[in-house]
């Protein structure tokens, strides 16, 4: 544990032979495609496919009234139809209304040109303040509230009434789209036997597996779902693609349909990073203790639930930071408009909430003239501490050490100045650089009281290699490296004997979703147990072998040392066999019990933390903003692989900058704006600044060898780091993202001619 | 029929009106390698070698490699032999989900025939239309870097 | 339906004439195709019949140097401007313009006169040609014709010239000389689509005292087709580059240029701003430049 382990998958990723899915093909492979609605809002009035089937090259043309199942999917609520039929209604433009199998591509790309659709269109639901007016036209029939997710913990009243400075603000988040470099496909084929496998890269194997067979009305059993490589996930491939159409395209031709998106309809049909607007008021004693935190949430959770509710309950337990507060009062409005979907998208909300509560901490700090470090400091959990949700805090909180030494780091680049204070590069008088800094936390794992577990299965074979199997994916976060290291140590093996296969619901056991940060942690777990278990049956051949107690059989690289022989693990293997053993063994673990929010109790079963400070220069002239540096401290528990880790990191502070200063997914009237790459821009290299990583190990008990999730956190405190910056450089505090120039190099022109206001 | 060059092989293939070299390399030569992230010029995952110059092989009318060169990921090894790049891309933990990897290690290696030792800044702007969404452009700035030096001492 | 039926890549102007002639149907003339092929793609431009590629057009590549004047061919790629060093030398805002495109990608095939007959009115390599006091040379059937750059433009995306029938072959423009220098600047949005905010190129003659003897000030956009700020050139000429030039330029240039918010780009009033930074930074560039100092950036 904790050197350094190349992926098992960059090889074949170097050299052109990594295939994803659409890199497969198939005899008689057709082409499937889906008429996107275009129109936000609408009855669907008329639809006629006859054109489009008479079209040569055509094989199919499906509407709403040849799926043989249930019409909707979803992965909590069951909301989100296949296709929207005649007299239904089409909710967001990417909804689809028909589908097309052809012979290729651009026969089936003509095929949906010569589809008739007729509209009748209803008012808009624009964004999540407007829905929840109680004029507001009605999304859904149940109405347009998805959830009121509510904090409550002391007398909030009481708490403001303690407090001896109040500070009340509103910050708005956008949009945002993953853009994930691979576009979503699928790859649906009958077999033989009359089952039906998809190709795909999926976040959610399983949950892929049962919504398509629930659609196509198959028992989950006829569907096998074979995981490819994915080309990034980040959240946006957790929700059905084209998997169902794939299913029921290739189930009504009989041949291999593959569905491939182009971007234009990638960024346009899959759920997006939730758009908020956050109230955030804070009361604090004049030395810095905060009493009491308020907030108020809406988040746009779209046309469709996705993981809407959960999202945005992440986001409100998160909204008053990592922060001990006495009486705290937390209410969000998950509200479903005419955008699109809104769901998973690393941070799970908590990107959102930290931006909000950092500035204000930040401005708060400024209002009480105390230095930020120190408030946050002041306040930060520490084992011991009661967390908003009611959570007793007993270990593996190195929030603390995190602000310690991000600090300490920061003060020495900054060469003993203020690094708080604006800075004029020398030589450019329009230029200013200072920095900022921001603290988070996000969960690992479900929480909530869903059940989280993870099932693994390794078993041994006769040339002394291992193979251990799963449905968990990889997304690019270095899984697969993680599953190998811990398996080789669990077996004593060299990392080269241990094989992991992923991701085909025949072949390998529920690893359940990958999201939350949780695979390192639940399926590690059930990597290491089964593994363990395995190991004890060899032990058990081997000591009934040699007559000595199991205990006695030590295991070192690759072999069994007993009583003086050294047997090769293969052997042992063959021994195992030869008696009729099985040298394989599956292991089901569930994560510690949480608790559903407002019980009390623990919420989740560990929490990893982080601190980042950036450094950026303001052109004063034009508004433009750089990151030059950025340091980044997380607790990660225990670190497993430092490659996989710098990955995270590295990825994360980028993703955390595009969110401060480049991205935006743009809806209006429910119509999409950013509906091409070349409109939604996502950092390039030219904008890397250097990033500074500091790792901080605070084990948890029941992690893999203390380790907690990385893959969120890395991230989330990014944003709130660069516009607290932004606002030391400036005087300017940014409350809406991302970073507007053309607003910035105005509010800084206004304050250097006070005349003008 | 197009006649071209491809990773070093005369190559004749029938090409329909309007297809773009990416399609052709892919689906019609099976070279899947090359990827295709965007379809819109934006991305640079689909970048390959014409004659040693790095272009986006998705907006590139087959038409215009006619009697060229084309040069994708599938070629750059030599046998098992990884090409440095290839190499210090995998040591350098620069690859992640690999999308865009094909894209990164072209562009990186038209970038280092025509110079042995590019500062990081150099590397930048050579890169600067090749997005990786894991974002790992910390460790991709040092394999390049690395890779330069391997090529160097040979 | 396919973006083209033919596609076709004759050797020679006139051959390239004669087959846009000879057509029935819809044709396009396409040289790198970067802003073409994405217009047909996603549906700005129809598909055509006949697709006329000029890149290989041997005229239309060649650089020449006549006398204190340079000849480029419209098919030189941006790669291929900037790694020229007589344009380094002697036309550097060309140069800047041409760097700031893309990446290395696509200014391997984007070409520099794909970038004037796309006719936006911030394309980079337009306004650098247009400070640079370009003339471009078109050919048609009826023979060849040399017009002022500006002469092009009709509107944003529209020329003067019909480019299913006419042949943008070169431009020409008076190499910078001693006490000559031009800079390129332009600002750009972080989000969103990469075309500039606002641009500007500016070529200034320096005086025996240091004074402005002559200058050119092309900005974009700064109205429906790329502006020549003739105006703002006037307010500087004969004058020191000091703040009261500087402010008479910018007053003149704020009267001329039409600058407009649009929408998820830019307000008008920070286009207004920038006028004021990048005119300041430009002209100090290529005044520094001409007046024989070593300016990079």
């Amino acid at each position: 544990m904790g050197h350094v382990v190349p992926r098992p998958d960059a090889v074949a990723k170097v050299t052109g032979a990594a295939r994803f899915a659409d890199d497969y093909d198939f005899p008689g492979l057709l082409h499937g495609r889906a008429l996107r609605a275009g129109v936000p809002h609408a009855i669907l009035k008329r639809l006629d496919v006859a054109k489009a089937k008479d079209l040569p090259g055509v094989v199919a043309v499906l509407t709403a009234e040849d799926i043989p199942g249930e019409r909707n999917h979803g992965l909590v609520i069951h909301d989100w139809p296949a296709l929207v039929g005649v007299g239904e209604k089409v909710r967001y433009v990417g909804d689809a209304v028909a589908l097309v199998a052809a012979e290729r591509r651009e026969i089936a790309t003509q095929a949906l040109e010569l589809i008739e659709a007729e509209y009748e269109p209803l008012p808009v639901v624009s964004d999540p303040v407007q829905a929840r007016q109680p004029d507001a036209p009605l999304v859904h029939e149940s109405g347009n509230l998805l959830k009121h997710i509510k904090v409550r913990k002391g007398d909030i009243e009481e708490g403001f009434a303690q407090a001896e400075v109040i500070l009340d603000e509103v910050y708005h988040t956008p949009t945002m789209e993953h853009a994930f470099m691979e576009p979503e496909c699928s790859i649906a084929r009958l077999t033989a036997e009359g089952r039906i496998e998809v190709y795909v890269g999926s976040q959610i194997p399983y949950a892929d597996r049962d919504q398509i067979a629930r659609c196509l009305a198959l028992p989950p059993e006829k569907v096998r779902v074979i995981g490819t490589l994915i080309g990034g996930g980040f959240g946006g491939k957790e929700d059905i693609a084209g998997q169902i159409h794939a299913a029921l395209l290739a189930q009504a031709t009989g041949r291999p349909v593959k569905v491939l998106y182009d971007r234009h309809e990638s960024l346009l049909v899959h759920p997006k990073r939730h758009a908020t607007q956050i109230r955030v008021r804070l009361g604090v004693k004049r030395d810095g203790t905060l009493v009491a935190a308020q907030t108020e949430l809406y988040g746009d959770s779209g046309a469709y639930a996705s993981l809407g509710e959960k999202v945005m309950t992440r986001a409100t337990t998160h909204s008053t930071g990592p922060y001990i507060v006495p009486h705290v009062k937390a209410d969000c409005y998950a509200m479903y408009t005419n955008n699109p979907p809104s769901g998973a998208f690393r941070g799970f909300g908590v990107t959102q909430s930290c931006f909000a509560v950092e500035s204000a901490m930040d401005q708060l700090a400024e209002r009480l003239g105390m230095d930020p470090v120190e408030l946050r400091r002041k306040n930060a959990l520490r084992v011991g501490s009661v967390t908003n949700t009611g959570q007793l805090l007993t270990e593996s909180v190195g929030l603390l050490e995190c602000i310690d030494r991000v600090e300490a780091e920061m003060r020495r680049l900054s060469g003993g100045r203020d690094p708080f204070k604006p800075q004029v590069v020398p030589g450019a008088p329009n230029r200013v650089r200072a920095w900022g800094l921001a603290v988070a936390f996000k969960n690992t794992g479900l929480g909530g009281g869903a059940p989280d577990k993870a099932s693994a299965e390794v078993e041994l074979f006769t040339d002394g290699t291992a193979e251990v199997r799963t449905s968990s994916a990889e997304i690019g976060q270095g899984l697969v490296a993680v599953l190998q290291m811990i398996a080789a140590e669990e077996l004593s093996l060299p990392l080269e004997k241990v094989r992991v296969l992923l991701s085909d619901t025949d072949l390998t056991p529920d690893g359940g979703p990958t999201t939350a940060s949780r695979q390192t942690y639940v399926t590690g777990n059930a990597v290491r147990l089964a593994s363990d278990v395995v190991r004890q049956a060899v032990a058990t051949t081997l000591a009934e072998k040699y007559d000595v107690p199991p205990e006695g059989v030590r295991f070192v690289e690759g072999l069994a040392q007993v009583n003086g022989h050294s047997v090769p693990l293969g052997e042992a293997v063959a021994m195992m066999k030869a008696e009729g053993r099985e040298p394989k063994a599956t292991y089901e673990y569930w994560a510690p019990k949480t608790q559903p929010l407002g019980t009390g109790g623990d919420m989740h079963f560990a929490y990893s933390f982080a601190t980042q400070a950036a450094e950026v220069e303001v052109d004063l002239e034009t508004g433009e903003v750089r990151v030059l540096r950025v340091i980044a401290a997380n607790d990660v528990g225990r670190v497993i692989n430092p490659l996989g880790l710098q990955g995270q990191i590295e990825g994360g502070v980028m993703m955390g900058l595009g969110n401060a200063l480049t991205e935006e997914f743009i809806v209006e009237e429910g119509r999409v704006i950013t509906d091409r790459l070349a409109r939604y821009r996502m950092p390039s290299i030219v904008l890397t600044p250097q990033i500074i990583p500091i790792v901080v190990e605070h084990p948890t008990g029941e992690g893999p060898y203390g380790a907690k999730g990385i893959g969120e956190i890395s991230s989330i405190p990014t944003t709130p780091a660069i516009t607290n910056a932004v606002y030391h450089a400036t005087g300017v505090r940014v409350k809406r993202l991302p970073v507007d120039q053309d607003w910035l190099a105005r509010e800084i022109a206004r304050r250097e001619r006070p005349q003008d206001v | 029929m197009l006649k071209l060059w491809v990773n070093g092989e005369a190559v004749e293939v029938e090409v329909a009106p309007g297809e773009m070299l990416a399609d052709v390399l892919r689906y019609r030569l099976g070279l899947t390698g090359t990827k295709i992230g965007c379809n819109e010029a934006e991305c640079g995952t689909c970048t390959v070698l014409l004659d040693g110059e790095p272009v986006l092989s998705c907006s590139l009318p087959a038409a215009k490699a006619a009697g060229r060169k084309v040069t994708t990921i599938e070629g750059l090894a030599q046998g098992e032999r990884l090409h440095p790049l290839q190499e210090a891309f995998v040591k350098q933990g620069a690859v992640q989900c690999g999308f865009c990897i094909p894209g990164q290690i072209m562009t990186a290696a038209a970038l280092l025939e025509r110079e042995s030792d590019p500062d990081e800044e150099v590397i930048r702007q050579a890169l600067k239309d090749t997005l990786c969404r894991c974002a790992g452009y910390p460790s991709i700035i040092r394999a390049v870097r690395a890779a330069a030096r391997s090529l160097k001492t040979g | 339906m396919a973006l083209w039926k033919q596609y076709v890549r004759p050797g020679s102007v006139e051959e390239a004439l004669a087959l846009l002639h000879a057509a029935q149907g819809p044709t396009a003339i396409i040289a790198g195709g970067t802003d073409l092929l994405l217009d047909m793609q996603q549906g700005r431009h129809p598909p055509v019949d006949l697709m006329v590629d000029v890149s290989g057009i041997r005229e239309m590549r060649q650089v020449r140097q006549e006398g204190e004047r340079i000849e480029l061919g419209a098919a030189l790629t941006h790669h291929e401007i900037i790694e020229s060093p007589l344009f380094r030398e002697r036309g550097r805002a060309l140069v800047e313009a041409c760097s700031l495109i893309g990446g290395p990608q696509v200014r391997n095939v984007a070409t520099i006169g794909g970038n004037v007959a796309h006719a936006l009115p911030a394309g980079d390599g337009t306004i650098a040609l247009l400070s640079l006091g370009a003339e471009a040379q078109i050919a048609s059937r009826d023979g060849r014709r040399w017009e002022p750059l500006e002469a092009l433009f009709a509107g944003p995306g529209q020329t003067t010239f019909d480019r299913e029938r006419e042949i943008l072959v070169s431009f020409r423009f008076p190499a910078s000389g001693p006490r000559e220098g031009s800079a390129f600047r332009r600002v750009m949005r972080p989000q969103g689509v990469a075309i500039a905010i606002l641009n500007m190129g500016a070529w200034v003659r320096c005086g025996p005292a240091g004074e402005i003897a002559d200058v050119r000030i092309a900005v974009g956009p700064a109205g429906p087709k790329p502006l020549r700020a003739r105006g703002a050139e006037e307010a500087l000429r004969g004058r020191a580059l000091d703040e009261a030039a500087l402010e008479a330029a910018r007053l003149a240039l704020l009267a001329e240029a039409r600058v407009r918010t649009s929408r998820h780009r830019a307000t008008a009033e920070y286009r207004q701003h920038l006028i004021g930074v990048l005119l300041r930074r430009t002209l100090y560039t290529a005044h520094a430049r001409a007046a024989g100092e070593k300016v990079t950036a």
